[in-house]
C-alpha cells in the first residue's frame, strides 16, 4: 500500500506551522518529497546489503517478521515488475518497449519457442567474461544456457514535447490509438487532459516501425493533438543465443524508478490550496513506498525543509530521528 | 523423478479424449521424450524426421484409429491442429512414439526406435538436471558457495563428466563394423580411447584382437627423400609426403608366419629360417620362448592418429568386427546422461573444482571438499562396477583353484 501524498503533506505542513515556522508550497513539498522518496528507495541496496552479510555467515534469524533482510527485500515489492523486452533484428538486441523506467534489471529469464522449446535463465556477465565464455567450447551459451550482457543503443523510441494539445479532448477522451508516422501499433495512455486539451501523456507500447522525426496524431477530440518522436538512448540486452523468433520472449525481473509523487490542487476563492484527491481528473500522485516508510519521509522531508527555512532544530530532530531509527534497523 | 504415466513409457502413447464442444487444437504431450517435428506431410521427406505419429477416431475402439496426415504444427512439445479445423469433440487423439513393434494404432507402422531409447532412462539423469539441481542445492545465500556463475558450474560439470567418462562411468560405446578391403575404418565421431575390438565368429563370439604394439607401427610423418637422404620440400616449402610403405607391407604380409602356421607357408619357409632359425620356436621374441603378446591368431589393429582410423591385418578383411570405445559423455548435447549412482559425486566434484580454483580460500574447506569428492568418487566407481555377491558366488564356484597374488 502506498503512502498517501495528502497524508504526507498535511502531516509536515501540521509540524511546521504549529512551530510557526512557514508555510510550504506544494511545488516545494513536490520537489522535496521526490528527493525523499528516490533516497529512501535508494537506500534498500545497501542495507540490504549489508543485512544480509548475516545471511552469508548464517546468523539471520528466520523469524516471520523481524527478518531484517526479508523486511528490506519486501519494501522494493512496489517497485518490482516482470517487463517484455522485444527484441531489435537490427541491432541483435532485447530492449524495454514499454513506458516502464527501469531501474535495475534481476533475473532473465529467456523462453526459446520451437520444438523443443526452452525457458531458461539467462547469465548476467560483463562483455569481457561474455567474450572469453563464448569462445569456450565447454561454456559456449545454448538455449539452456543462454547469456547476456548489457549495453546501450540509440534503438528505443521516446517522445519530445507536445507539438499541439489540440482542442476537443476533454469532450471526446483519447482512447490511445494514434495515426501517422512510418510505423504501426503506438499507443499512448495516462492522458490529461487541461481544458479540452491533451496536457500530458505517457506511451503504453511504442509499437514497430516508427523512425525519429514521425509526427503523431493523437486520436479523440478534432484528431488534432501531436507529438514528435525521437530517439533516446537506451539499455539494451544483448543476449546468446539471440531470441529472434516471433514468438522467443524475454522476460526481464525490474526494478522501475518510483513515480515523481505530485499534490495537485485547485486554487479556493480565498486563494487557498484544495487537494485534487487521486482520479480521473487530477494529477495528484502517491508515494510509490511501502505505508510502512510514512514515517521515514515524513521525517526527512522534515529535515530537507529544516535547510529550506534555515531552522538547525528542525534539522538537528529530525536527523537523530532518522538515525536512531537506521541504527534499530541493522543492528 | 519420472512424469510419464505407464502407457507412455511401455508403449509410447498418450491418449487424449476431445472434451470441449468447440474442438481442440492444442494437444500437450508430457513424454520424457522430446517430440521431433520434421513434417506432417507424409509426402514431405522430413517426415521421416518425426519420432512419432498422430492418430484419431471418431470411437477410440481398436482398429478404428487412422493416422492423422493433415497439417498440424509442434512447439514446446504442444502439437496444434488449425484453428480452424480443430479435432472434434468426442474424438480421440493418440500420440505414438515410433517403437519397434510399430505401435498398436492405425496400421501398426510408427517403426522406430524412440520409446526402446526411453526404457531404462529412469537410471540416469541429464546433465542439464543435475546443474540445475546444483543451482538449487549448493549456491545462494547461506549455503556453501554464495554466489557461482552459472558458466563456471556448467565448465566444471561438463569437465568433471569428461572425467568420469573415462574411468568411472559405463560410458563404453560400442560399433559393430566389418572391415573393409582397405583395412581401415574412421574412428567413431565422438571416440576418445578403444577400450577392446573384437572380431565376430560365425558363432557370434567374440575373439579378441590385439593392438600390434611392437609389431609395427603407422608412421606420423612418411616423408619423400632425395638419394642422400634429405627430405624434398615443394613449392610452398613444405616436405613432401607419400604413403606409407610401413603400412603397406603391413597390410599385405603374410602373418601366418608370425604365428609359424608352417603347412599353409611352406613356400615362405626360408623367411623364418633366415630371420629366426630353426629351433622349435618360431614365434616373434623367440629368444625367452613364447612372446604372450603375439601369441594369437585372432588379427592385429592399430590406432592410425595420422588418418584418424582404425587399422587391421590383412586376414581380418571382409570380418565383422565390434569396436568398444570410451567417449567423454559429451558427445551430443546437455541432454547427455549421468548415471544417478554417480550423481552425489558429480555434485561433489562440481563443489571441490569451484572452491578450488577461488581465490583465499580456507586450505582446510578445500581439503574438506577434496576428500569428499574422493570419497563419493570411489562410491560411484564400486557401485558402478555392478558387483554382484550371488555372480561373483558362481563365478568362484566353478573354479576350486587357488587365487594367485
Amino acid at each position: 500500500m502506498a503512502v498517501s501524498v495528502n497524508t504526507v503533506y498535511q502531516t509536515v505542513l501540521y509540524i511546521l506551522n504549529k512551530e510557526q515556522r512557514g508555510y510550504v508550497t506544494p511545488s516545494e513539498f513536490g520537489s522535496i518529497a521526490d528527493l525523499v522518496q528516490k533516497e529512501i528507495f535508494q537506500s534498500y541496496f545497501p542495507d540490504g546489503n549489508q543485512v544480509n552479510r548475516q545471511n552469508q555467515n548464517n546468523t539471520q534469524n528466520d523469524t516471520e517478521f523481524f527478518n531484517m533482510y526479508k523486511d528490506i527485500a519486501y519494501k522494493l515489492y512496489p517497485f518490482e515488475k516482470e517487463i517484455q523486452f522485444s527484441y531489435n533484428a537490427a541491432n541483435d538486441c532485447c530492449y524495454n518497449n514499454t513506458s516502464n523506467t527501469i531501474y535495475k534489471i534481476g533475473e532473465v529469464i529467456t523462453t526459446y519457442d520451437g520444438q523443443p522449446g526452452y525457458s531458461s535463465i539467462a547469465q548476467l556477465a560483463s562483455k569481457k567474461d561474455f567474450d572469453k565464455i563464448i569462445r569456450s567450447k565447454l561454456t559456449a551459451p545454448t538455449k539452456q544456457y543462454p547469456l547476456f550482457y548489457t549495453t546501450n543503443n540509440n534503438i528505443t523510441l521516446g517522445f519530445g514535447s507536445l507539438t499541439s494539445g489540440g482542442s476537443g479532448y476533454n469532450t471526446t477522451p483519447a482512447t490511445g490509438a494514434t495515426s501517422g508516422g512510418t510505423g504501426t501499433g503506438l499507443q499512448i495512455g495516462n492522458v490529461v487532459y487541461v481544458g479540452q486539451q491533451v496536457a500530458s501523456f505517457s506511451i503504453l507500447n511504442f509499437g514497430t516501425g516508427y523512425t525519429a522525426g514521425d509526427i503523431i496524431t493523437i486520436l479523440g477530440g478534432n484528431d488534432n493533438a501531436t507529438f514528435i518522436l525521437n530517439f533516446t538512448n537506451s539499455l539494451v540486452l544483448k543476449i546468446s543465443p539471440s531470441p529472434s523468433n516471433t514468438n522467443d520472449i524475454v522476460s526481464v525481473n525490474c526494478l522501475t524508478n518510483p513515480t515523481t509523487p505530485n499534490w495537485d490542487f485547485t486554487i479556493g476563492t480565498v486563494g487557498q490550496y484544495i487537494f485534487n484527491s487521486i482520479g480521473s481528473n487530477s494529477s495528484s500522485v502517491d508515494f510509490q513506498l511501502d505505508i510502512s516508510e510514512q514515517t521515514n519521509i515524513i521525517i526527512n522531508i522534515l529535515k530537507y525543509f529544516g535547510v529550506v527555512i534555515n531552522d538547525p532544530t528542525i534539522i538537528e530532530v529530525a536527523a537523530q530521528e532518522a538515525q536512531t531509527t537506521e541504527v534499530n534497523l541493522k543492528s | 523423478m519420472s512424469q510419464e504415466t505407464n502407457q507412455q513409457y511401455y508403449q509410447g502413447a498418450q491418449p487424449f479424449v476431445v472434451t470441449a464442444a468447440a474442438g481442440q487444437t492444442a494437444f500437450v504431450t508430457t513424454f520424457d521424450t522430446d517430440l521431433i517435428f520434421g513434417s506432417s506431410d507424409p509426402t514431405d521427406v522430413n517426415y521421416a524426421l518425426n519420432n512419432f505419429k498422430v492418430y484419431t477416431s471418431t470411437s477410440g475402439l481398436p482398429g478404428s484409429f487412422t493416422e492423422y496426415t493433415s497439417t498440424y504444427t509442434v512447439s514446446n512439445n504442444t502439437i496444434n491442429f488449425p484453428g480452424g479445423s480443430p479435432i472434434p469433440q468426442n474424438s480421440y487423439v493418440v500420440v505414438q512414439l515410433k517403437t519397434l513393434s510399430g505401435g498398436n494404432y492405425g496400421a501398426q507402422d510408427a517403426f522406430g526406435q524412440t520409446v526402446e531409447e526411453n526404457y531404462g532412462g529412469y537410471e540416469y539423469i541429464t546433465l542439464n538436471d543435475a546443474i540445475d539441481n546444483f543451482m538449487v542445492g549448493y549456491v545462494g545465500d547461506g549455503k556453501i558457495l554464495q554466489r557461482a556463475d552459472k558458466s563456471d558450474v556448467l565448465f566444471f560439470a561438463k569437465r568433471s563428466l569428461q572425467e568420469f567418462s573415462y574411468d568411472t562411468l559405463k560410458s563404453i560405446h560400442s560399433q559393430e563394423l566389418t572391415v573393409p578391403a582397405s583395412l581401415s575404418l574412421a574412428l567413431p565421431q565422438d571416440y576418445v580411447n578403444y577400450v577392446r575390438v573384437s572380431r565376430i565368429d560365425s558363432l557370434g563370439i567374440k575373439r579378441i584382437i590385439y593392438p600390434v604394439n611392437n609389431l609395427t607401427i603407422n608412421p606420423y610423418n612418411n616423408l619423400v627423400q632425395d638419394a642422400a637422404g634429405v627430405p624434398t620440400q615443394d613449392n610452398f616449402g613444405s616436405n613432401i609426403e607419400s604413403t606409407s610403405i610401413t603400412e603397406e607391407r603391413w597390410s599385405t604380409a603374410n602373418l601366418d608366419l608370425l604365428n609359424f602356421n608352417l603347412l599353409d607357408n611352406f613356400d615362405d619357409f626360408s623367411y623364418w629360417w633366415n630371420l629366426y632359425g630353426f629351433d622349435g620356436n618360431f614365434n616373434t621374441g623367440r629368444l625367452y620362448g613364447l612372446d604372450p603378446q603375439t601369441s594369437q591368431i585372432n588379427g592385429w589393429f592399430s590406432i592410425n592418429h595420422r588418418e584418424g582410423k582404425i587399422s587391421f591385418s590383412n586376414e581380418l578383411a571382409n570380418e565383422l568386427i565390434v569396436l568398444e570405445y570410451i567417449s567423454d559423455g559429451l558427445g551430443s548435447d546437455l541432454d547427455t546422461k549421468v548415471p544417478k549412482l554417480a550423481e552425489d559425486a558429480l555434485y561433489a566434484s562440481i563443489l571441490y573444482n569451484i572452491v578450488s580454483v577461488r581465490a583465499n580460500q580456507d586450505p582446510n574447506n578445500v581439503m574438506r571438499l577434496k576428500r569428499d569428492r574422493s570419497a563419493k568418487l570411489r562410491n560411484a566407481k564400486i557401485r558402478l562396477s555392478n558387483i554382484k555377491l550371488d555372480e561373483i558366488a558362481q563365478v568362484m564356484r566353478g573354479k576350486s583353484k587357488w587365487i594367485k597374488h
